[in-house]
């Protein structure tokens, strides 16, 4: 499909019809944060470079998203729950679009979970690139996440005065249609893109010192470090950093009741692997309750296991647990350091 | 040794879209453990295979995992031994014969039957144990020629926490089973063997080039029962375990199951010793 070209003025005038007539959201700035949130006017975006305080995977997998409903009243009849919401999702960025792409293998090429593919199949994802990192936390360029091959529906790329546009699906095509002061681009807009994307790499710099392909040699024989134990007692087990991840997928499964008690609703609600009783069984037994076990488990899932099962980034860079840790637990110092002190040198700190 | 697949009955468009059984018997097996006897209701058979779970709930209460404690050999009901622990199982223990549960599965990998064909077999349970390794011995049983010499070792912490002890008096009949029972503390009225479960093995003769150990129960079991299979020379890859961990959603999804990079619930939870050897959180506690 041929690239697009369209001025900002034209975009921004595009993305105020499309957010009348539909639920369109996209980074909104709040105070020091940047929100995910439903815009009426393309004046409300954003373009700050600073991950969105959520993922816009809360989209695809809400904290609480209700799966069945149930009657009892009447024999049993159970429904379950699909979201055919239409969104349309603006300012995706870079690492977000790696992370949606990973909930994508997961749920469905691996889980054919139909309540996330409901979800997916009715929103359109517009990517817009990143040209500058956005502060100390972000790690992208290590993890290989800063370009989008595939993944999107539009990929936007700010050529100062215009944009860029990439159309990833069909229905990417349609919508760049409805845009219709977007033109074709040429020879020229190819040269200014590929000039924006060279401009990246003095800035991207690698924050990891090693690829992110060597994460799970390294986690593998970091297993006995005792930086697990200097991690456990700072941590706060507070779920922070898992909340706020864009690949954390891991859910409760519960029951809320009507008040006829003859109804009710089975839902999935966020759960974290950092509280203690996320590996507890029935009899009450947990399996991974000290708490550097759990910090070693998230940074295993982040860089090692998802990889190894998926063939993907399990972390993507964005940096928003250690922009939200309490007690400053930050993934690049943590795989820097398994990388610097081998496990026999480790020390206590 | 090749183990079964993941069995599915059935590809919905929810994960989560139960199917609805009807509680059809109940049995008080001990002050705390109940034997279910579920068939679903809209007649087809649950088609598991002994070493799998379901996921049984209760509405507005929710669900959770039980092992699957009859054999796929006897028809269309299937049983569940379950401990009242916690909600979903003091609200199961209130339901009356009739009432309706849901049910999801069967999940998960199970024991390699037709890997243990032809070979002898022995079976360690320890406590809770008993349970999933309830389905596989019935199976055995049913299938008995198939199969070489059948020793099963049972142990529990009291004489009063034995489970099926009808079906083990019963089996313990049979001239082609060989059953032997402990207590890790006895009562009065105990006349059989004072010890944990390993205490069993001292007066146990097996052959190591054709025994096949299958082994359910706590961790800290796993640990002395592999080290004394292990003497007797039975290779790593012959070992059969089956784990518990919480098993929240059955699909490989929500992660409670997790064990380092593994989910217990669809690559488990019968795994081999050598698989498990690499998996650090496997044996912890």
């Amino acid at each position: 499909m041929i690239d697009r070209v369209v001025t900002k003025a034209d975009l921004l005038d595009f993305l105020d019809r499309l957010a009348a007539e539909r639920k369109v959201v996209a980074p909104v700035a709040e105070g020091p944060l940047v929100r995910f949130k439903d815009i009426g006017r393309a004046a409300e975006i954003s373009d700050r470079y600073l991950p969105t305080a959520l993922p816009p995977s809360k989209y695809l997998l809400p904290p609480k998203e209700l799966l069945l409903r149930f009657r009892t009243d009447d024999g049993v009849a159970i429904e379950p729950l699909f979201d055919t919401g239409e969104i349309v999702a603006f300012g995706v960025r870079p690492c977000d679009l790696h992370a949606l792409a990973l909930l994508d293998a997961i749920f469905i090429d691996d889980k054919h979970d139909g309540h996330y593919l409901s979800r997916r199949e009715h929103i359109t994802l517009i990517g817009v690139e990143c040209l500058e990192p956005c502060d100390e936390h972000c790690f992208c360029a290590s993890m290989e996440t800063l370009d989008v091959p595939s993944g999107y529906d539009l990929l936007l790329t700010d050529l100062g005065d215009a944009y860029y546009v990439q159309i990833g699906s069909s229905l990417g095509k349609t919508l760049v249609e409805s845009l219709g002061a977007a033109r074709d681009a040429v020879y020229e807009d190819r040269t200014r893109l590929r000039k924006a994307h060279d401009s990246r790499h003095a800035a991207f710099t690698r924050r990891l010192d090693v690829t992110y392909d060597q994460l799970p040699a390294l986690l593998a024989e970091s297993s006995d470090s005792l930086l697990w134990d200097v991690l456990g007692e700072k941590c706060l087990s507070c779920g922070a950093c898992t909340n706020v991840c864009p690949t954390c997928y891991c859910f409760d499964v519960r029951d809320e009741v009507d008040l006829d008690l003859e109804g009710g609703r089975r839902y999935r609600a966020w759960d974290s692997c950092q509280l203690e009783e996320f590996a507890m069984v029935g009899t009450g037994e947990s399996f991974r309750q000290p708490r550097s076990m759990r910090v070693k488990h998230r940074f295993n899932r982040k860089g090692r296991y998802i990889l190894e099962r998926y063939g993907r980034q399990g972390c993507v860079g964005c940096g928003r647990c250690a922009r939200n840790c309490l007690v400053g637990i930050n993934p690049i110092e943590v795989f820097n350091q398994l990388k610097g002190q081998p496990v026999e040198r480790t020390v206590r700190t | 040794m090749s183990t079964p697949a993941t069995v599915h009955r059935r590809l919905k468009p929810s994960p989560f879209l139960p199917d609805l059984a009807e509680i059809v018997r109940k049995d008080r097996l001990t002050a705390a453990e109940t034997l279910y006897q579920l068939r679903l209701v809209d007649g087809t058979e649950l088609g598991h295979v002994p070493g799998q779970f379901v996921e049984v709930g209760v509405f507005g209460v929710g669900e959770a995992p039980f092992s699957i404690s009859s054999s796929p050999s006897r028809g269309e009901v299937f049983e569940l031994c379950i401990r009242r622990v916690g909600d979903v199982t003091g609200a199961l223990e209130r339901l009356g014969l009739g009432a309706r549960v849901t049910v999801r599965g069967p999940f998960g990998r199970g024991f390699p039957l037709d890997a243990m064909r032809g070979r002898n077999v022995l079976v360690i349970a320890g406590g809770l144990g008993i349970v999933p390794l309830r389905s596989l011995i019935i199976n055995l049983l049913d299938e008995r020629a198939d199969f070489g010499d059948f020793t099963i070792l049972y142990g529990c912490k009291n004489p009063t926490d034995m489970l099926f002890k009808d079906e083990i008096t019963r089996w313990a009949a049979r001239s082609d089973v060989d059953i032997r029972i402990t207590a890790d503390i006895a009562d009065p009225s105990w006349k059989g063997n004072v010890g944990p479960v390993t205490t069993l093995f001292r007066r146990l003769t097996i052959d190591p080039r054709n025994t096949v150990p299958v082994m359910v129960g706590p961790p800290v079991m796993f640990r002395h029962v592999v080290k004394q299979v292990l003497a007797c020379g039975i290779p790593e890859d012959r070992i059969v375990l089956s784990l518990e961990r919480r098993m929240k959603c059955g699909v490989g999804e929500c992660g409670h199951c997790q064990i380092n990079g593994v989910y217990v619930c669809q690559d488990g939870p019968v795994f081999t010793y050598a698989e498990l050897k690499r998996l650090e959180e496997a044996m912890l506690r």
